[in-house]
């Protein structure tokens, strides 16, 4: 009996020191192996390049980016940058959770076009509770009910549905896009609240969407200025930063 | 008889004792996340410190983040790979006045948008490991904004080092990549230095001015 578990605790042993005395080795092998393979194509994990971008209308683009960031840094940041110093944080807050709230139908819409539908539902109680128990949209309580607004715009409708992004596109005032953003920015105006003012009362809706602007850059004064403050093609660096941003919100 | 069960009793606990040491070893070292929050715990420290806040300590504090920041990040992989693959034509010298130059780079910018987040306040939301490689998740909470930093880290030398930083989904390697090539492709290698250099010293005055 005793001697069955001599015999086979030998062979136990047998083979585990052979396995812990060649598992270094074998994964030694393994490991340059891989380092080779990485070193072949450790570039690889950044070839995504933004020179795939298709980006045929550049000089044109160029010159709207750079009145576009003269805009921002001239005008929008310093009027930005007066109006945080004389308006409360509670006003500000307030009135960018109205503008937000103004956007949710937007959400959700794009949400159920997208088969969404969970999304959608969330998104919806949180419009609810928030246009109602937080007044108009002023207050949050959807956020302490741990309710998260969902991402929903058309240009991701449009991509889930097949359509392609189409050369990249500087739009004046809206910043970097492209054809299918462009085209899913007018349906996304167009059913805003904000442009149904507009429409019906160009110069209050000009106005409005202006207060929503500075109002917005309030909250991150000195940010566009330092995150390009090491950018030696602040175009290209912007350009692929949208690129990244877009496929990380269409889930690549 | 007893003799038998003494060996079998070494022999199992021998057997025992080699196939947990690995175990007990791999234990033993930090991982990426662990270290990470020590690093991002320094940095706190910096941005907290009292001593150290003002526009009139900025350079200071800003050389203090570098210090603590830096430690934790392989520069020269991050410089490679956001040079891409025209790394293979330099020679030594020439890669290590690049490195020099991202570095002096990644001070203007990274370090610039880091001093801001004074107040805020760091959660760890997921660490994925895959062999030597791994990407740690954070998010800084400041006020009602999120914002999305996360972190990717290689093993060298026994430590886990970071070669990209993330943020608001924007890889700062492959934005560099992005703008180093073209400038490649037109001015050389030279071309890009030069500009590399005037891009530092233009911030550096903007910071004293």
């Amino acid at each position: 009996m005793f001697r069955k578990i001599f015999i086979a605790s030998i062979l136990l042993f047998c083979f585990f020191s052979i396995r812990v005395v060649f598992t270094p080795l074998v994964c030694q092998a393994d490991s340059t192996v891989a380092e080779v393979a990485a070193e072949q194509d450790e570039y690889a994990e950044y070839d995504e390049e933004v020179g795939d971008l298709y980006d045929p209308w550049e000089p044109m683009n160029r010159s709207i980016f750079t009145f576009n960031d003269r805009l921002h840094l001239w005008i929008i940041e310093p009027t930005s940058s007066g109006y945080q110093k004389v308006t409360p944080s509670i006003l500000r807050s307030g009135l960018r959770n109205f503008f937000n709230n103004l956007l949710e139908p937007t959400r959700i819409l794009n949400c159920l076009l997208q088969g969404r539908f969970q999304d959608a539902e969330e998104t919806f109680l949180r419009f609810a509770l928030n246009t109602t128990a937080g007044v108009g949209g002023i207050m949050d309580p959807g956020t302490y009910e741990e309710l998260k607004s969902h991402k929903g715009q058309f240009f991701q409708t449009f991509a889930k549905y097949g359509v392609s992004s189409g050369p990249f596109l500087v739009l004046p005032f809206f910043g970097p896009s492209d054809i299918r953003g462009t085209v899913g920015l007018v349906g996304d105006t167009v059913v805003s609240p904000t442009f149904i003012a507009l429409h019906n009362e160009p110069a209050v809706g000009f106005a409005v969407q202006g207060l929503n602007t500075i109002n917005q850059t309030s909250f991150k004064l000195g940010e566009y200025e330092k995150l390009l403050g090491g950018a030696l093609d602040p175009y290209v660096a912007v350009r692929d930063a949208y690129v990244q941003n877009q496929q990380e919100l269409l889930g690549k | 008889m007893l003799r038998y069960r003494l060996l079998a009793l070494a022999l199992i606990s021998s057997f025992l004792l080699l196939a947990f040491a690995p175990l007990s070893l791999r234990a033993g070292e930090t991982g990426p996340r662990q270290q990470l929050e020590v690093s991002v715990n320094q940095l706190l420290d910096v941005l907290r410190d009292k001593e150290l806040k003002g526009d009139g300590q900025q350079k200071l504090r800003r050389e203090r983040i570098a210090e603590v920041v830096f430690l934790q990040f392989n520069m020269r992989r991050m410089a490679k790979l956001s040079l891409g693959r025209d790394w293979r034509g330099l020679s030594e010298a020439e890669r290590s006045r690049f490195t020099e130059l991202y570095q002096n780079l990644l001070k203007k910018s990274y370090v610039a948008t880091i001093d801001q987040f004074a107040d805020e306040q760091v959660s760890y939301l997921k660490e994925i490991i895959k062999g030597e490689k791994a990407e740690v998740r954070t998010m800084i909470i400041s006020g009602s904004r999120e914002i999305p930093l996360n972190y990717k880290l290689q093993v060298k030398d026994g430590k886990w080092l970071i070669y990209d930083v993330i943020i608001e989904n924007v890889s700062l390697v492959r934005n560099y990549r992005s703008q180093f090539g073209p400038i490649m492709k037109k001015k050389g290698f030279d071309g890009l230095i030069s500009k590399m250099a005037e891009k530092i010293t233009r911030a550096g005055e903007k910071e004293d001015g």
